[in-house]
């Protein structure tokens, strides 16, 4: 009895595993059945038909990919940030990552830079603010948490202002784009090679470290005396969560919401083992953001609406269903 | 075993230990005695390698700390913490599983072996048939325990324990010493605990450390150290030692 409880426990993460598996596979198949042109499922196996073949392979297909690599990066970004904080209230942005992109894409929006400076730009925003986060937070050679969530917050607000004045300054023109690009817009996302490849090698990367990143939880001391190599560790996570926050920034723009409440929500389904929380959330979040971005660009259609809209219109109630549950559970 | 080569310690304005020489044993329990403040913890800390001495060295089988990489090190001396503070609750058995990680590489995963060694400690601790409880629903006693048995499935040599009876029943208290002293005197285990209960230390420890506020640390046996003279002036509050048949019992003053 006492032995089958860890068998059984392991059967129902994998269970769940798969349930969220199935539901990214069914995220992206709504997503290209769903648009202004209707397709049906079997559109899906005709080889064929040249005009629901272009619809589906040339723009929807990329368009779900990048949504989904977009939304899996920022869930195992907040994830990451939250260990490493040790704060439930972390998210990918916290350190001012998003808030550095945020300043090059806008700038690059109204210097009228070429189109691709946008990415370009918002990802060498977002990583010169994270090279002065963790220079700023490491000069002493002390690493708490608070000094780095402060040295963030702090950097964070700082952009933050740098974003309000150039919206104030903004010639009409741009401003539809620029609050667009802040509010989270996948409708120019075309990166599906980048945005799933970098969450791939991301959660693989994580993925090794997930049994670290549960003792990291307790807190320094604890680790280091369990066995964990905590500085190299954390050198490890701030590089590569905020490297995944740069990509997902530089391909979607500041697409709230997701590296928030996705780990929660899951932590609360299958638990705080890292080698569980961690795949399921790139799977839960790349599939909360291709339904978000389908209803986007279906909802209002043909007007798009910006998907951080929708991420915190479907995920606020449904974490807060979540919340609600676990309560009850433990009362 | 454990050797401390001209120690020196000071945090802020407080001298824990200057030029301080010790060995510790397998076979040896030692009572870290002293005053709120007089740095037990900054120096369990310091042997831990989880704080840097101002000078001299910590010894691990004739291995400077810095010497050892975090998990080898892992597997020879664990250190239970004053507080523990987990973020993000789990279930008890998982919680105390983490004291496998120093034995497991980054590849394996844990074993039916690690989890009968955990499930042992559990029980040791009086945890068992509880493994599935969240640790956010635990009394700080148990709490407590569970920290204790995380440190023994974690399994190390040396084990260096600040406050380990903090928070436990006078059962659970005799109890957890008794599991630390039953693996000391076994001749394979090295312990030291920060201890407040002088009767319990008389009773489990066969060394006591004494620190004095002023950076002074004394060493010896529990018999010539554990006497109302030297209690009295290591707390600066009068304390006697009532000799019985069963050996001394001390009463505060």
């Amino acid at each position: 009895m006492a032995h089958d409880f860890t068998a059984v426990k392991v059967l129902s993460r994998w269970l769940i595993l798969l349930a969220f598996a199935g539901l990214a596979v069914g995220s992206i198949a709504a997503a290209l059945l769903a648009g202004s042109v209707d397709l049906v499922w079997q559109d899906l196996f005709v080889a064929d038909r040249t005009q629901s073949n272009a619809i589906l392979f040339q723009l929807r297909l990329p368009r779900a990919l990048t949504a989904f690599g977009c939304g899996a990066l920022l869930a195992l970004s907040g994830a990451l940030m939250q260990v490493l904080l040790r704060n439930p209230l972390a998210d990918p942005y916290i350190l001012g990552v998003s808030g550095g992109g945020a300043v090059a894409a806008l700038g690059a929006t109204m210097l009228s830079l070429a189109s691709w400076w946008i990415p370009v730009g918002a990802f060498i925003g977002a990583s010169l603010s994270t090279l002065l986060v963790f220079l700023l937070a490491h000069r002493q050679g002390v690493w708490s948490a608070e000094r780095l969530l402060l040295t963030g917050v702090t950097l964070a607000s700082g952009w933050g202002a740098a974003i309000s004045f150039m919206l104030s300054i903004a010639p009409d023109r741009d401003l539809r784009g620029m609050i667009f690009w802040l509010m989270g817009d996948l409708s120019h996302g075309d990166s599906p090679t980048l945005a799933c490849g970098a969450a791939l090698v991301g959660l693989i990367v994580a993925r090794l470290h997930a049994r670290e990143l549960n003792l990291l939880g307790r807190g320094e001391a604890a680790a280091a005396s369990l066995g964990v190599e905590t500085r190299r560790l954390r050198n490890i996570i701030f590089i590569l969560g905020a490297g995944m926050t740069a990509i997902a920034v530089s391909v979607g723009g500041a697409i709230g919401f997701v590296g928030l409440v996705i780990p929660h929500a899951v932590r609360m389904v299958i638990g705080s083992d890292h080698r569980w929380l961690l795949p399921v959330s790139a799977l839960a979040g790349g599939a909360l953001l291709v339904l978000a971005d389908t209803v986007a660009r279906t909802a209002a259609a043909p007007q798009q609406l910006p998907v951080g809209v929708i991420t915190a219109l479907i995920g606020v109630p449904l974490f807060l269903f979540l919340l609600q549950r676990s309560y009850r559970r433990a009362c | 075993m454990l050797e401390v080569k001209s120690l020196t310690v000071s945090v802020a304005s407080q001298q824990v230990c200057n030029n301080f020489n010790f060995i510790a044993r397998p076979g040896e329990f030692w009572a870290v005695l002293g005053r709120n403040g007089s740095g037990k913890t900054t120096l369990l800390h310091t042997l831990a390698g989880l704080r840097k001495a101002n000078a001299g060295q910590v010894l691990v089988d004739n291995k400077p700390l810095s010497a050892w990489p975090r998990r080898a090190l892992a597997q020879q001396l664990g250190i239970l913490l004053q507080d523990s503070e987990d973020v993000f609750p789990s279930p008890l058995l998982e919680s105390a599983l983490a004291g496998r990680h120093a034995h497991l590489n980054r590849w394996q995963e844990e074993s039916a072996e690690d989890l009968n060694i955990t499930r042992q400690a559990l029980k040791e601790m009086e945890l068992n048939g509880r493994e599935n409880l969240s640790t956010h629903v635990l009394s700080g006693g148990e709490r407590r325990r569970l920290a204790l048995a995380t440190l023994f499935t974690q399994s190390p040599n040396i084990m260096l324990l600040d406050e380990p009876i903090n928070h436990l029943d006078v059962h659970h208290q005799v109890r957890a010493l008794e599991s630390v002293a039953r693996r000391v005197h076994d001749g394979t285990h090295i312990a030291l605990a920060v201890l407040h209960d002088l009767n319990l230390a008389a009773r489990f420890c066969n060394r006591i450390m004494m620190l004095h506020d002023d950076g002074n640390i004394l060493t010896g046996p529990t018999e010539a150290l554990l006497t109302s003279e030297q209690l009295s002036q290591l707390y600066r509050h009068p304390i006697h030692a009532v000799k019985t048949a069963h050996g001394a019992y001390y009463v505060m003053g």
